[in-house]
């Protein structure tokens, strides 16, 4: 009975044994299985191969209003604020791609148009609220009088903007101008020159969406607010700022004391956060770039990911930062956007290595020349699409990024 | 019940005893084999009968429950693929070096 019992254990041991030595041979291998070369993905002057098909599906839900039609009501189901950003997020992607092939010009003003014309159309017969979360009609009173929702007048007043750089249009020049007015009168309001996107609830997203706006304004209609903007980095520094990381803070009230669901800086803020505030103050971009990469990025066997909230500073999961990984802390989301840093930063291992986690987990599918990441959603494959191919519009406005190689 | 000893004396008994520790040896690495071959079998079947598409549950906008169980279960097979097969497969391999090792080790005395 005892040798019995000495045999199995000596057995189990071996085999235990085994499958360590088996796993530490493997697991370290898999990501060359996954890893590419990123010049398939990012292209200094035309439009990357994986970039065109990419926004092959894209183009392809834009061009049938049917498909779109049936798109658009799966993502508004799911979560308005997504229907709404992948707008956004096509449209600065159709701009950095008609810089970077004039010959795509036409047809991606065409379809920009397109886009914002919907998108303005949809606001007027619904409200603001047809693109906000459902809290934001029952979740206390707007602070700022008339109730105005800074992620909508950002993200319009963005698209506007790029669209205006790639070419002008009078019609949106009016109305461009007039978000900028509306933008800065209401930042102008609070101690910590923010809006709410909801009420009493600032995010930093959306307020630094709002600045690149503004900027691109000052661009296109030659105004200066300059001092404007160089006044919202010194109060951001001074009150917007987490103490232990030196990281931008994701939310709070119009007078800047941080909410609980956004307190510290999170992964699916900050990030975004670094690119549009790269033409603003590229120096201060940079700096939250660096520590954001400190704080947030990681690589598990080759495997790059973003952590929603730095170690020192957790925070709570919202539909925001979706399901967040046990121990490793990482998010699907944080993860998305640490793309459009990665790449707007020439930061070409953390893309290589994040590329190499999207080509594992992200389950891409090849159909018809066309590229999806099965487990994403069109937001999700408009925030990497433009990772492909954002840069020009940018360098339109005078920012850029310095190399991290 | 008769002993080993009894029937085929000693020598016999002691090469009866590690042909049955050889068997087992060779069922371990057939069983590390077969779970491979079963992992790989049902996870290509569920990717040629375009389960991939399914995989669009783990964002959560396939609002049915059938194309959900289905994303899940290619998800679930294809990081069993790619975590677990070549773990079972290395296992498999290592498994036999060391039997033949072992095998050799034991076989050696007798051969003098």
């Amino acid at each position: 009975m005892n040798l019995l019992k000495n045999l199995s254990i000596k057995k189990l041991l071996v085999h235990v044994l085994v499958l360590i030595i088996a796993s530490s041979i493997w697991l370290p291998s898999i990501h060359f299985f996954f890893k590419e070369d990123i010049g398939n993905y990012l292209d200094d002057k035309g439009i990357s191969p994986k970039a065109k098909m990419l926004a092959g599906r894209q183009l392809q839900i834009w061009r049938d209003p049917e498909l779109r039609k049936i798109e658009l009501q799966k993502m508004q189901n799911r979560n308005p604020e997504w229907d709404f950003m992948s707008r956004t997020f096509f449209v600065l992607s159709l701009a950095n791609m008609a810089i970077r092939e004039p010959g795509f010009k036409d047809e991606a003003c065409e379809i920009m148009d397109c886009i914002i014309d919907t998108t303005l159309e949809a606001e007027r017969l619904n409200g603001m609220y047809h693109f906000l979360m459902g809290y934001a009609n029952h979740s206390g009173p707007w602070k700022i009088d008339p109730p105005r929702s800074i992620f909508i007048d950002g993200e319009i007043a963005l698209m506007l903007g790029a669209r205006r750089l790639v070419m002008e249009k009078p019609e949106y020049a009016i109305l461009h101008r007039e978000r900028i007015s509306l933008i800065l009168e209401r930042m102008s309001k609070s101690p910590v020159m923010s809006s709410e996107s909801y009420p009493d609830e600032c995010w930093i997203f959306c307020n630094t969406i709002a600045l690149a706006s503004i900027k691109m304004s000052d661009v296109l209609d030659k105004t200066d607010n300059s001092g404007f903007l160089k006044k919202w980095i010194d109060t951001a520094k001074r009150s917007l700022t987490e103490r232990k990381t030196g990281l931008l803070i994701s939310t709070f009230t119009v007078d800047g004391s941080p909410i609980e669901c956004g307190f510290g800086p999170e992964g699916t803020s900050i990030w975004l956060t670094c690119h549009m505030l790269q033409i603003i103050d590229q120096d201060y971009a940079e700096d939250q770039y660096l520590r954001a990469r400190k704080e947030l990025s990681g690589n598990l066997l080759g495997f790059g990911y973003s952590r929603e909230w730095p170690v020192s500073c957790k925070g709570y999961m919202d539909i925001d930062s979706g399901p967040v990984v046990p121990i490793l802390g990482t998010s699907v989301s944080a993860s998305g956007l640490a793309f459009i840093a990665a790449s707007s930063f020439h930061d070409k291992e953390y893309f290589s290595s994040l590329i190499t986690s999207l080509n594992c987990g992200g389950f891409p599918l090849e159909k018809d020349g066309m590229l999806y990441y099965q487990a994403g959603n069109p937001v999700g494959d408009s925030v990497l699409l433009y990772a492909f191919v954002e840069g020009p519009l940018w360098e339109r406005i005078g920012g850029k990024g310095i190399p991290h190689d | 019940m008769r002993s080993w000893k009894g029937l085929f004396g000693k020598e016999l008994e002691e090469r009866g005893f590690h042909m049955i520790k050889a068997h087992k040896r060779t069922l371990s690495v057939r069983r590390y084999m077969g779970y491979a071959v079963f992992i790989t079998v049902f996870f290509l079947l569920l990717h040629v009968l375009g389960f991939r598409e399914y995989t669009s549950a783990i964002s959560g906008i396939l609002p049915g429950y059938k194309e959900t169980v289905f994303g899940l279960i290619y998800v679930f097979m294809y990081f069993a693929f790619i975590g677990f097969v070549p773990i079972l497969l290395i296992s498999a391999v290592i498994l036999t070096i060391w039997e033949r090792a072992l095998s050799g080790k034991i076989n050696r005395p007798s051969d003098n």
